[in-house]
C-alpha cells in the first residue's frame, strides 16, 4: 500500500482547571507534592460531562476539519475508542458518540480498556484497518474523565480530556497530514495500578509504577521501534511519551538521548494534568498543531497493567496548509481555560464523584 | 364559522367556587362532589335537568392516578347523564365551557354543567414540576420547567421593551390586593414589591412570588339554553392555537393565540375591548398578565406593564384584570381556572358590578388560548 | 426521559451537533425537575441557528446572555439513577 496516516484529527478539553495548589490546599499539605510531580493544573469536567461527550466533541472537531478536506462520513469504517472511564462496564462508549457524529450504520466498532494505552492502542489497529485495506477511513479516540481518590497522590493528576483522529491512505481528493512510518507494542503482565469493576476508585502501588512498570515498558518499545526503522534520537525531530505527570516523559526523554526542545512542545500535561487514555494522543495533537513539512515524531504511550504502544509518524507538505484553517486548537483551549477555586473544586469534585 | 344557530345567547344560570388552597382533607372525588352540590345549590334547578356534562382536569391521572373523570363526575347524578373530559392543559377549564357551548349549539343538550377539578398536592414538588412541564413540548423543550419557558418570554419582553423588575412585582401587588376580597383565594395576604422582587429566584428574571401557586380547587358552571331569570350570557368565543414549543412561535414578544381568539370571540360578541369592563385573564406568572393585556389589546405592545405599575388594571382604573385575584393569588388548580374565571365574572354580572367580563385561559407557554365573554343583555 | 424516547431521539443528534448560533432568549434556572436537580442552576436557551430556532439547556456551569454566540455539544442531559441507561442530548456552551 502507498502511504498511510492521520488525515484529521481533534482534541477536546473541558472548560475548567483546578490549579495544584487548591489540592494542596484540599489536602491540607503545602505545594511541594505538586513540585515534586511537574504539575501546574489539572483539567475538571462538569457534571454533566464524561469520556463519551469529550470523545463527541474531539471527534466532532476531527469529523468537521475531515469533511472541510472533502471526506465523507460515510467513508469511516471502523471507530475505536479508548478510556479507563467509559461510563458502562457493558455497553460501548462509541456507539453513542457514533450516532452524535452521523457515522454509517455499517460500522466495526468496540471499546478498548489498557489503562492509559488504550487511546493509542484504538490508533494502532485502526492503522492496521487502514493497511489491511479493510477500510477505506477510521477514528480512534482516547478520552477519559479520570478519577482519583481525594487525598491520593493521583488526585493532583487524574484529569479530564479526549483526543481523535482520522486515518486514510494518502490520496490526491484528501491527502495525510502526517504518515505512519512504524508502529510497535510492548505488554507484560504488570500490577502497577488497577481498578476492579465496583470499585469507585483506581489502586496504584506505589514506587512500583516507576522503573518496573513506566520506563520499563517505554524503554522496552521505544528502543525497539528505533531499532526497527534504524534512526538514532538525533534524526527525530519530536519525541512525545506518556504523562502520568510532568516528570516521568522528562526523565525517561532523557534516559532514551532525547533532548529537552524535542520533548517541550508535547508537554501540555503542565497544565491540563494527566489525561490517561487521552494523554499521549493530546500531546500528538499538539506537536502537529506547530509542526513543519517533512518532521519525523516518535510517539510511546504507556498503560499500566502493563505495555506501551510507540509510533513513528512524518509530516508532510499538507501539514501546514492545513494548520491555517484550525481553530480551537488545543493550545487555546487551555488559554481559555478557566480556574476554579476551593469551594467550586469540592462541589464539582462531589458532583463528579460515582 | 361563528355565526350563532339560535337567536339567544346561552346562560350561566349557576356557578360555584369552592375554596382554593392546599386541601389535605379533601380528595378528588371530594372535590368533585363539592362543585356538582355547589352549583346546583346555587342554579336551584333538579338534578336531573342536566342534560350532559364536561368535566376540566389537566393531570389526574398523574396527580391522583385517575383518569375516566367523565364516568366520576356522571355517577354524582342519580341519571348518569353523558360526560367527558376535555384536557389542553392549563385551558381545560377554558376548553370545557366552550366545549359545554358548542354542545347546546348543536341543539343535542339544553342544560349542560361544566366542572373543572385539580388535585396537585398528593405528590412532591419536583414530580409537580415534571407533570406540569407536560404541558411543553417533550421532543423540543425537554429539560426545561414550566417557569423556565415564562422566564425565556419575560427576559425576551424586559430586553426589547424595557419591562423591568419592579413592573412584574406590581402585576403580583395588585392581584393579591385583589384576592383580600375573594373569600375563595388561596392566599389572603398582600405583599410589597420589595418582598415580590426579593423572593427566592425560580428561574431568572422569575422569582417565586412571580409564579402562580400549586393549589388544589374545584369551579363549576351550569350553561342553559332555556329561557332563565338569569342575567349572565355568554355573549361569544374564540379559541385559538398556536406551536407548542417556544422556538417554533413566529414572535416570542405575543402569544399568538391570545390575539387570535381574542378577536374570535369579540368578533363573535360584536364588542371591541372598551365595551369590557373586568377580565380574568391568565397569569400563571407575571410576565403572562403583562402579555395578555397586550394581547388582549387592552394595551399597545410594549406598554401594558407601564400602565399596570400605574394602577391601570386596578379599580378604578382603566379596566379591571383579574378581580379575583388571578391564578396568582386566588390560586392554580390547573383545570379549574378556567371555569373559576367565567363562575367569577358571572357572580359579577349577576351582581350588577359590572356589564361585560372577558375571560382568558392558556394552555402551555401558549399554544391553546380561549377567550370567552360574557354580560348581561341592557 | 425513557430510554426508547432517548433512543429515538438520538438520531436527531448529529444533525445539529457542531452547529452555531445565536441566544435569542435565555433563563438561568434555579428549580428544576427530579432528573435535572443535579445540575442546577443552568441556562435554558432559544437559539437562532440561522435556518431555525431550537430550545436547548444551556452546558453546566455556564451562564448565557440574549445574543452570546454557541454552538451545540453532546452532553448529560438528565442525570441517572445508578441502574438507568445514560441520557445524552444537545446543549449549548460559548463558542
Amino acid at each position: 500500500m502507498k502511504q498511510m496516516g492521520i488525515v484529521a484529527y481533534g482534541a477536546a478539553i473541558p472548560k475548567h482547571k483546578v490549579a495544584a495548589s487548591t489540592i494542596a490546599a484540599s489536602q491540607g499539605k503545602d505545594g511541594n507534592a505538586a513540585e515534586a510531580l511537574g504539575i501546574i493544573s489539572k483539567t475538571v469536567p462538569r457534571v454533566d460531562e464524561d469520556a463519551i461527550t469529550l470523545a463527541t466533541a474531539a471527534g466532532q472537531m476531527a469529523t468537521e476539519r475531515f469533511i472541510a478536506a472533502s471526506g465523507e462520513l460515510d467513508l469511516i469504517d471502523t471507530l475505536f475508542i479508548g478510556s479507563e472511564s467509559h461510563p458502562y462496564a457493558v455497553k460501548p462508549s462509541g456507539t453513542v458518540v457514533k450516532e452524535a457524529l452521523g457515522l454509517s450504520d455499517f460500522l466495526s466498532m468496540a471499546d478498548l480498556q489498557f489503562a492509559c494505552k488504550a487511546g493509542s492502542q484504538a490508533l494502532q489497529i485502526s492503522a492496521a484497518y487502514v493497511k489491511a485495506g479493510m477500510a477505506r477511513a477510521t477514528l480512534a479516540i482516547g478520552a477519559d474523565t479520570a478519577q482519583a481518590r481525594p487525598g491520593d497522590a493521583l488526585e493532583y493528576t487524574a484529569a479530564a480530556g479526549a483526543a481523535a483522529f482520522i486515518l486514510a491512505a494518502d490520496s490526491a481528493k484528501q491527502p495525510t497530514l502526517a504518515n505512519l512510518l512504524a508502529t510497535t507494542s510492548v505488554a507484560t503482565d504488570t500490577p502497577d495500578f488497577w481498578r476492579k469493576p465496583k470499585e469507585s476508585y483506581p489502586q496504584h502501588f506505589g514506587r512500583f509504577t516507576g522503573e518496573p512498570a513506566y520506563f520499563k515498558h517505554v524503554g522496552l518499545a521505544t528502543k525497539r521501534l528505533l531499532e526497527q526503522t534504524k534512526l538514532a534520537p538525533s534524526d527525530l525531530d519530536y519525541c512525545i511519551f506518556h504523562t502520568p505527570n510532568g516528570k516521568f516523559p522528562q526523565a525517561v526523554a532523557q534516559q532514551l538521548g532525547f533532548s529537552r526542545e524535542q520533548l517541550a512542545p508535547s508537554l501540555v500535561v503542565k497544565e491540563i494534568g494527566n489525561t490517561y487514555a487521552a494523554a499521549s494522543l493530546l500531546a500528538l495533537t499538539a506537536v502537529l498543531d506547530i509542526a513543519q513539512a517533512g518532521v519525523k515524531i516518535l510517539l510511546c504511550s504507556y498503560g499500566s497493567g502493563a505495555g506501551a504502544d510507540a509510533f513513528l509518524f512524518e509530516t508532510t507538505a499538507a501539514l501546514p496548509k492545513a494548520q491555517q484553517k484550525f481553530s480551537n486548537q488545543l493550545v487555546k483551549q487551555i488559554a481559555a481555560l478557566q480556574e476554579i477555586d476551593l469551594a467550586t473544586y469540592h462541589k464539582m469534585r462531589e458532583q463528579n464523584a460515582h | 364559522m361563528h355565526t350563532k344557530i339560535s337567536a339567544q345567547n346561552t346562560k350561566i344560570i349557576g356557578y360555584y367556587i369552592g375554596k382554593f388552597g392546599e386541601l389535605w382533607t379533601k380528595s378528588l372525588t371530594d372535590l368533585i362532589k363539592e362543585g356538582v352540590a355547589g352549583a346546583l345549590a346555587d342554579s336551584q334547578i333538579d338534578p336531573s335537568e342536566i342534560d350532559a356534562i364536561f368535566v376540566a382536569n389537566k393531570a389526574g391521572g398523574s396527580f391522583n392516578e385517575q383518569r375516566h373523570l367523565g364516568a366520576l363526575v356522571s355517577e354524582q347524578f342519580a341519571h348518569f347523564p353523558p360526560a367527558m373530559r376535555v384536557e389542553g392543559a392549563c385551558a381545560s377549564g377554558g376548553l370545557a365551557v366552550i366545549a359545554a357551548e358548542q354542545a347546546i349549539r348543536s341543539g343535542l343538550y339544553q342544560t349542560v354543567l361544566v366542572l373543572g377539578v385539580e388535585k396537585m398536592t398528593d405528590v412532591s414538588s419536583s414530580e409537580t414540576s415534571a407533570i406540569l412541564a407536560t404541558a411543553a413540548s417533550r421532543d423540543q423543550e425537554y429539560g426545561s420547567t414550566f417557569p423556565a419557558l415564562y422566564a425565556v418570554l419575560a427576559n425576551y419582553h424586559m430586553q426589547r421593551y424595557g419591562t423591568t423588575r419592579e413592573q412584574l412585582s406590581s402585576v403580583v401587588v395588585k392581584n393579591h390586593h385583589h384576592a383580600m376580597t375573594n373569600p375563595a383565594a388561596q392566599f389572603h395576604k398582600e405583599f410589597t414589591p420589595e418582598q415580590v422582587s426579593s423572593s427566592v429566584m425560580v428561574a431568572s428574571p422569575l422569582r417565586l412570588l412571580d409564579c402562580s401557586p400549586i393549589t388544589d380547587g374545584v369551579a363549576a358552571v351550569i350553561l342553559s339554553s332555556k329561557p332563565s331569570a338569569r342575567k349572565t350570557e355568554l355573549l361569544g368565543f374564540g379559541h385559538a392555537q398556536d406551536s407548542l414549543a417556544l422556538q417554533d412561535r413566529r414572535d416570542l414578544s405575543e402569544l399568538a393565540a391570545t390575539k387570535i381568539a381574542a378577536s374570535r370571540a369579540l368578533k363573535m360578541a360584536n364588542l371591541s375591548q372598551k365595551d369590557i369592563q373586568a377580565a380574568e385573564v391568565h397569569d400563571c406568572f407575571s410576565i403572562a398578565e403583562i402579555l395578555a393585556t397586550e394581547d388582549l389589546g387592552f394595551f399597545a405592545k410594549g406598554e401594558a406593564a407601564t400602565q399596570i405599575a400605574a394602577g391601570a388594571t386596578t379599580h378604578g382604573g382603566q379596566i379591571l384584570i383579574n378581580p379575583s385575584g388571578g391564578l396568582k393569588a386566588c390560586g392554580h388548580p390547573v383545570g379549574a381556572t378556567g371555569v373559576k374565571q367565567v363562575a367569577f365574572l358571572s357572580a359579577m354580572i349577576e351582581n350588577g358590578q359590572i356589564e361585560r367580563g372577558l375571560t382568558h385561559n392558556v394552555g402551555g407557554s401558549g399554544a391553546t388560548a380561549v377567550v370567552t365573554i360574557l354580560g348581561s343583555k341592557k | 426521559m425513557r430510554v426508547t424516547e432517548s433512543w429515538r431521539q438520538n438520531k436527531t443528534w448529529a444533525k445539529y451537533l457542531g452547529k452555531e448560533g445565536v441566544v435569542v432568549a435565555s433563563t438561568l434556572m434555579e428549580v428544576a425537575a427530579t432528573d435535572q436537580l443535579a445540575f442546577l442552576p443552568y441556562s435554558y436557551l432559544v437559539v437562532n441557528l440561522g435556518k431555525e430556532k431550537i430550545s436547548v439547556m444551556g452546558a453546566a456551569g455556564e451562564a448565557f446572555n440574549c445574543g452570546d454566540k454557541v454552538k451545540l455539544v453532546l452532553r448529560k442531559i438528565k442525570k441517572e439513577a445508578q441502574a438507568e441507561v445514560i441520557t445524552y442530548g444537545l446543549k449549548a456552551i460559548h463558542v
